[in-house]
């Protein structure tokens, strides 16, 4: 008798084997299946229970205290001891910008933004908000600051371009180069 | 697989409770009975049935029905099997001493109407632990040497020897039996 022939017999006398499970399987799997199910369930509530909570902490956590909510961003805030190192010349230069968006916005309605905005990132700084002063005001500089708000705006300042002021910002980089040679 | 096993199938997959108590009265028979064959005893078997009926119904939704259902309820069967025995550390593969092999002579005297189904069931039983599950996984089940190795965590190649020894092993052990059958018969 060959191997074939031996594996042939083998199976063909358990291919069809059926042994009736003992009579309380079924009902102890089904059970078993249930308490999965519910498991299943349980976790899913308490997975979405979880994230209500956490998102509503979240949001909490951002409206009621927003510094807290920002203070990892990349803000800038405004150090008294740099503002002190301010001279007047950057005051005066500063200042203009800030004397173009005050007629504006009381002019315009609030909901509308300013449209003088310098597309030069280093022009950005004296686009300062009325919330930063008063900020900056609580601290010990009160009366460094003081000045912008009181300043009347050149009438020059109006007519300064954009590229007038990157022209002074120019110049400012280029002095100490000439210093170094002069040296 | 006929349309009615097929619409059976789909309601189950939807998690129909009815449909999936319906898949267990028709096929837990011969869940039970594979299951029975690669345990040691009736209750193991009961945790490796109830255990593989889990597994099949939580992983149901990915069989295709192109494939024989039967052979899918097997091979689940024949893992979970594995896998408990593994886990209790009670299988081992190591070659088992007490060995008998068939010779030639032995295999030509070798007829298949010489034994009935629980004198081969208990020579199956018989061999050594590893050498049983590859002869049953592959002459039984109808598993490939490919997925036993895999399934086992073996080479391919000792699958093949494994089934080949296995072969000769259960001749050699249903021969024997015959001819202590023979001298009982010769005494009385």
């Amino acid at each position: 008798m060959g191997i074939n022939k031996v594996d042939q017999y083998v199976k063909g006398m358990f291919a069809d084997e059926a042994i009736q499970p003992p009579k309380g399987a079924e009902n102890a799997l089904f059970e078993r299946m249930d308490k999965i199910r519910s498991r299943k369930r349980q976790a899913r509530i308490f997975g979405a229970v979880a994230l209500v909570c956490f998102a509503y902490w979240g949001s909490a956590t951002l409206f009621e205290n927003p510094e807290v909510a920002f203070s990892n961003s990349e803000q800038v805030e405004a150090n008294p001891a740099d503002l002190s190192a301010l001279d007047a010349d950057e005051l005066a230069n500063e200042m203009p910008v800030i004397a173009n968006e005050e007629p504006m916005e009381s002019n315009q309605s609030e909901a509308i933004p300013s449209v003088e905005v310098p597309s030069d990132s280093r022009l950005a700084a004296p686009a300062m908000t009325n919330a930063q002063p008063a900020e900056v005001q609580q601290g010990d500089r009160k009366g460094a600051l003081e000045p912008i708000d009181v300043l009347p705006a050149s009438p020059a300042s109006h007519v300064m371009s954009d590229k007038a002021l990157r022209e002074a910002e120019e110049e400012r980089w280029v002095m100490p180069a000439v210093v170094k040679v002069k040296d | 697989m006929d349309s009615e096993e097929v619409e059976l199938i789909e309601r189950c997959k939807k998690g129909n409770a009815d449909a999936q108590r319906r898949l267990y009265s028709r096929y837990s028979p011969l869940l039970f009975a594979v299951a029975l064959r690669y345990s040691n005893t009736r209750h193991d078997a009961e945790d490796i049935a109830q255990d593989a009926w889990v597994k099949v119904f939580r992983y149901l939704k990915s069989f295709s029905e192109n494939n024989s259902f039967e052979g899918w309820l097997r091979r689940i069967v024949v893992n979970t099997a594995i896998t408990h025995y593994r886990r209790q550390k009670k299988h081992t593969y190591h070659v088992d001493i007490d060995e008998v092999y068939a010779t030639p002579k032995d295999l030509e005297a070798f007829k298949e109407t010489d034994y009935n189904k629980e004198e081969i069931e208990k020579a199956i039983n018989a061999l050594p632990k590893g050498y049983a599950t590859v002869f049953k996984m592959y002459v039984i089940e109808g598993f490939k040497h490919k997925e036993i190795a895999e399934t086992l965590g073996i080479d391919v190649n000792t699958s093949k020897s494994q089934l080949s020894r296995a072969r000769r092993a259960l001749q050699g052990t249903l021969i024997n039996m015959a001819r202590i059958a023979k001298k009982s018969d010769g005494n009385q």
